[in-house]
């Protein structure tokens, strides 16, 4: 059951927003491995995604990504992932029914993430292509940044959905 | 309006006036007056009692340094208690009083302390009411003592918070802060510049000053529009830095709404800041110091510059005949530009036995009597000024006898600057103390810097310095005797005298923090602004030590009194902290839950009918999964997922338990320790594939047992080829328990064989159930035939309709954390958190020949096996049935007692867990007790709050101790 509260116009929920998770310990051709599966290329870095909305692919912490997109694109990957990726042992989860998944749109967007979260919000530390991991209030949260608006997705654990809801309309 | 308001001048707008009420009196200012303005325009003086002695107190500062005007704001929920009436700004019904007096100001009740103050020195009430017990008087003092009340409505305001992150932050919009920032902007930095007050300009808004050729309000304008037009810039004016912490961080509160009027307001109040910065300026100013003299808090007294300010800002001339006592140069200034006004200066007296001479040629010319080598001794009157006693110092600039009374309203005096290094101070930054500047001055070590006043740097760039060359020797107080003066404040808000810390020496608290904590100098809000200098240098000359051997105390956040609300943001009400939501939350609405939280989930602790009480919802709840099915929401159990080829070895060596010998599809209960061999929690874990394990884990500890897990992989067995992800949001938890439970899934579209022979106690299965891929563990906390069905969570409401669909026909019920928590100590079953605390071990719950018998070491093992935890005395886990016929359960956390010598009563232990049990009949408890396991069949005494009830030991479990039911 999802929560009754109300959500700001500058806060999108997507419903149909599928997510994945992949952990691998001792995977030496990681990043071939997933482009293999997925056609994107994995990020450089941690705390930063490839893809776009539609898919991305998010590099979370040392073997650790999070998939999350359509579920028609999203689906067929999980699976291609889970047979691809060489490593000593990993885990590929189809974690969509364990969150639930945010776009806050503009500067009232961002705004919300600066009341809310400790992120440094400027352009060299949070560009487009940002994907990482912070404490929303007292919750962790995914957050990632596609572009200028700027649109931000925020996932989050569901069980969690009315706490943060209630701190979105907190006045910031 | 009076004459205390010049026709001209000031930042103030003449053109809309404001009406507000003091102490239940109206008044009228101006939009741009603070209350403290517009009520010395108005004539009033008196604005306040002091703390400890209820003596009547005037102005004395014009900013945050001011210690004796301090207001309640507003009434009832609106109430804001013990803000600065310097720094309230006026809106159109604006209503004030004073925090100190009753029933009003002018006829306080509490005055009568001052009239036997040589009786109630510092300390005093340490001294006297220690016999028979201080507990006894401290309520009374506290309610005579103490300044602003707390609202007990609750708070109708909204706060908010933001976090910032900016290379540089500038604290202080006067004069050094807005050149600071103007050089930095232009090499493209991030800038946050913040101001405490609503203008920007500091000591040189609304003076005649020139700065860099142009009149210093034109300089501050175009400084202030430069700035603001530059993208990476940000300023906050009505913005004080609160608190300097680790690592650049510097709190700020923002007032938002507060200078508007009530029924305007809208939005939050204020806004808490955390500013991360790269590099941080304090262009936090300078506070002058007040002369220490008899009588020196009589209202009418007032710092030289305070005055200056409320004349350039608000138009307000503070007195008629004044007389300005100094040993600084800035004082003369003060004077000058008052004269300038048409206040009448009476006499300037200077310490200093040669002013410069331009200052005396100026005073010459404006008329005003010049007296060198004099000082201010003692004041006239009652409730404010009406003559000041002067005399001249001696050769040692101490002491001074009286010469003559000169007749006045209003002295302004100027013993020094001190600059403002309360920022610097919380941040953790020295201070030396400058024997030529007489005061304490940041010592910059590279974290920050101090500029400007803040810096002990008082000319502004091109000028002359204004405002040291204080007098040497420096003059710390001024009496006709050897000894300071007895009624000579230094800590004007908490009513400490120089004869306070006289005796505070005699009494030998000479180190600084004792003689702060013995007097209570440079306490509370004030944080010794006014008085920590002066404070430290009476001491000095006391003990015959010098300023920089004494030292100065640590300066405290916050620098001004802040709102609780802002600290706590969106932290109130449903955002006090997050609570979670279970998958079948609505349904439990539905059939009547009371939800309460459990380890941060709100979850039914029973389903309370119509007619029905908690516990006979209990009961029945109870007897239905006894005597039929019960169904129960579980999705809080922790799951944790640990996969890889070496995830066997892993959990062997966290596990209490041996893992690896546990077969794919089975389930085994296990027990996990903290480094320290004390029990952390338990749970099942169950063995998907060869290299595949679900762990899991007492409701609202999974993600603790992640992290812990993460942890020793990351940080201890990086070789280990093992990785672990919780998945507890993934799947929502349906248990159904009760010897009807097989029949009910029997009914149920299923890939799983459920028969007994076919799905045994303490095995697992994945499959199908009503078409929804499921994950069933067959394990029991009720003692029950049960089953754990996970399902994922968005899929789980469609399961639960059709389970308790097919159940209706077996009488399936639902039941609560109650019923469950009744039914697990019935059984004997352990709850780890309330039968454990932070000593058990495992030895304590049963696990002592595990420990012993596991080959392989595991964490906890070695700290378990210390001599502490192979003691004989130890408790252990017992059941406890009472000896009476009471039909009531036994209180939890009643204590197991012996009488010693003298009938005094000795614990040996208390009841963990308790509830009535309707299965019985009779009361259950569970008990960590001293040698309990070897004590089965001993009579006890219990006692909780005073009552004594007898009791047996008996052994934990009470039902089914085959355990026939759950193997059914």
């Amino acid at each position: 059951m999802h929560s009754t509260l109300s959500t700001p116009d500058w806060c999108r929920i997507e419903d149909d927003l599928h997510v994945a998770k992949v952990r691998a310990h001792g995977a030496a051709d990681a990043s071939a491995d997933l482009f293999a599966a997925t056609g994107l290329s994995v990020p450089a870095s941690i705390n930063r995604f490839s893809g776009d909305a539609s898919l991305m692919l998010a590099a979370i912490g040392p073997g650790e990504w999070l998939l999350a997109g359509d579920r028609e694109r999203l689906s067929p990957i999980s699976d291609r992932i889970a047979a691809t990726l060489r490593a000593d042992a990993s885990i590929v989860l189809d974690i969509t029914s364990g969150r639930r998944s945010f776009m806050l749109t503009g500067v009232a967007g961002l705004a919300c993430l600066a009341a809310m979260t400790p992120l440094d919000l400027g352009e060299a530390a949070f560009p487009p292509g940002f994907a990482g991991r912070t404490r929303f209030g007292d919750i962790g949260i995914f957050v990632a940044r596609f572009d200028d608006t700027p649109s931000l997705r925020i996932i989050i654990d569901q069980s969690q959905e009315d706490y943060f809801r209630h701190l979105l309309n907190h006045p910031f | 309006m009076s004459s205390y308001r010049t026709g001209t001048g000031g930042l103030i707008d003449r053109d809309r006036p404001i009406n507000f009420e003091w102490e239940g009196h109206s008044y009228r200012g101006f939009s741009g007056d603070t209350l403290a303005s517009a009520l010395l325009a108005n004539g009033v003086r008196m604005i306040g009692r002091s703390f400890k002695y209820h003596r009547p107190r005037g102005v004395i500062g014009a900013g945050l340094d001011e210690p004796n005007f301090i207001v309640q704001l507003e009434a009832g929920a609106q109430t804001i208690p013990n803000l600065k009436g310097t720094y309230v700004e006026l809106y159109d019904g604006l209503s004030a009083r004073p925090v100190n007096a009753w029933p009003n100001l002018k006829w306080d009740v509490l005055a009568v302390n001052g009239l036997v103050k040589r009786f109630i020195p510092a300390a005093f009430y340490y001294k006297t009411f220690m016999w028979p017990n201080w507990l006894a008087f401290e309520p009374a003092i506290r309610k005579a003592a103490g300044l602003g009340v707390a609202p007990d409505l609750p708070d109708p305001d909204l706060y908010a918070q933001r976090t910032a992150h900016t290379d540089l932050l500038i604290v202080g919009g006067g004069l050094a802060g807005l050149i600071e920032a103007r050089r930095a902007a232009a090499a493209g930095r991030t800038i946050m510049l913040v101001t405490g007050g609503s203008y920007w300009g500091g000591r040189h808004a609304g003076g005649p000053d020139e700065i860099e050729g142009l009149p210093a309000d034109r300089w501050i304008a175009d400084a202030v529009r430069e700035l603001s037009a530059r993208p990476n810039v940000s300023l906050l004016n009505r913005t004080i830095a609160t608190g300097h912490y680790d690592h650049g961080m510097v709190a700020l509160c923002e007032r938002i709404s507060g200078h508007i009027s009530v029924d305007q307001r809208s939005g939050p109040r204020e806004r808490l800041w955390r500013v991360r910065a790269a590099e941080i300026i304090l262009a936090t100013g300078a506070i002058e110091r007040p002369m220490v003299f008899s009588g020196n808090d009589r209202p009418g007294v007032m710092l030289a510059d305070a005055a200056l300010r409320f004349l350039r800002r608000f138009g307000v001339v503070t007195g008629r005949r004044i007389v300005v006592a100094t040993a600084t140069d800035s004082a003369w200034h003060a004077a000058f530009a008052l004269a300038d006004a048409g206040a009448a200066i009476v006499a300037i007296l200077d310490l200093r036995n040669a002013p410069a001479d331009d200052l005396v040629r100026h005073a010459a010319a404006r008329g005003i009597r010049v007296l060198t080598g004099t000082v201010p001794v003692a004041t006239t009157g009652r409730r404010s000024v009406t003559g000041l006693r002067i005399g001249r110092v001696d050769a040692r600039g101490r002491n001074a006898q009286i010469s003559e009374t000169i007749a006045c309203d209003t002295v302004l005096t100027s013993a020094g600057w001190n600059p403002a290094v309360h920022l610097h101070s919380q941040g953790g930054g020295k201070v030396r103390f400058d024997a030529q500047a007489q005061t304490f001055l940041p010592v910059t070590d590279g974290r920050w810097r101090s500029v400007g006043a803040a810096a002990g740097q008082f000319a502004m760039p091109g000028a002359d310095p204004v405002a040291p060359a204080p007098a040497a020797p420096a003059t710390w107080s001024i009496s006709t005797s050897k000894e300071p003066p007895a009624d000579g404040w230094v800590d004007f808000q908490n009513d400490v005298t120089a004869g306070d810390i006289a005796l505070a020496a005699r009494e030998n608290f000479r180190s600084v923090e004792h003689l702060k904590r013995y007097t209570t100098l440079g306490m509370a809000s004030d944080q010794g602004k006014t008085s920590n200098v002066s404070g430290i240098g009476i001491l000095s000359g006391l003990i015959d030590k010098q300023p920089e051997e004494i030292g100065t105390t640590k300066f405290r956040p916050p620098y001004d009194p802040t709102t609780i609300g802002v600290f706590a943001g969106a932290r109130v009400g449903e955002g006090l902290r997050p609570r979670k939501r279970l998958a079948m939350h609505g349904w439990h609405l539905t059939q009547g839950a009371a939800l309460e939280e459990y380890g941060g989930w709100m979850r039914p602790s029973a389903y309370v009918r119509t007619g029905e009480t908690e516990a006979d919802a209990i009961a029945r709840e109870v007897n239905a999964v006894r005597r039929e099915a019960g169904i129960f929401d579980a999705s809080p159990l922790g799951k944790i997922e640990v996969k890889g080829r070496d995830a066997a070895l892993f959990l062997d060596r966290m596990f209490v338990n041996t893992i690896s010998s546990l077969k794919t599809g089975r389930c085994r209960y296990t027990l996990m320790l903290t480094e320290n061999g004390t029990v952390f929690d338990d749970g099942i874990v169950s063995r998907l594939a060869d290299d595949h394990f679900l762990v899991g884990t007492t409701s609202g500890h999974a993600a603790a047992v992640a992290e812990l897990f993460e942890e020793w992989l990351q940080c201890e067995w990086p070789d280990l080829h093992v990785v672990v992800e919780d998945v507890t949001p993934n799947w929502g938890v349906l248990n159904l328990a009760g010897p009807l439970a097989r029949d009910i899934l029997a009914s149920l579209e299923t890939d799983i064989d459920f028969s007994g022979s076919a799905f045994a106690h303490m095995t697992f299965r994945a499959g199908s159930l009503c078409g929804i891929p499921v994950r069933v563990s067959r394990v029991s906390f009720s003692g029950e035939l049960s089953y754990e069905i996970a399902a994922p969570w968005r899929q789980l409401e469609a399961l639960w309709v059709a389970v308790t669909g097919a159940g209706t026909q077996h009488g399936l019920t639902p039941f609560g954390v109650e019923a469950l928590m009744t039914m697990r100590i019935e059984k004997g079953f352990l709850h780890v958190g309330a039968d454990t605390d932070g000593t058990t071990l495992p030895q304590d719950i049963h696990f002592g020949r595990l420990l012993n018998a596991k080959k392989g070491d595991f964490v906890g093992r070695r700290s378990a096996l210390r001599s502490d935890g192979l003691r004989t005395d130890r408790r252990s886990l017992v059941g406890i049935e009472p000896t009476d016929d009471v039909p009531l359960p036994i209180e939890n956390g009643s204590h197991l007692v012996r009488k010693t010598t003298g009938d005094a009563l000795v614990s040996e232990g208390w009841v963990t867990s308790s509830a009535w049990s309707p299965t019985l009949g009779k009361p259950v408890a569970l008990a960590m007790i001293e040698r309990g396991s070897e004590r089965e069949g001993e009579i006890v005494r219990l006692w909780f709050g005073g009552v004594e009830r007898g009791a047996r030991i008996v052994a934990p479990c009470r039902y089914d101790p085959e355990g026939a039911r759950q193997n059914a």
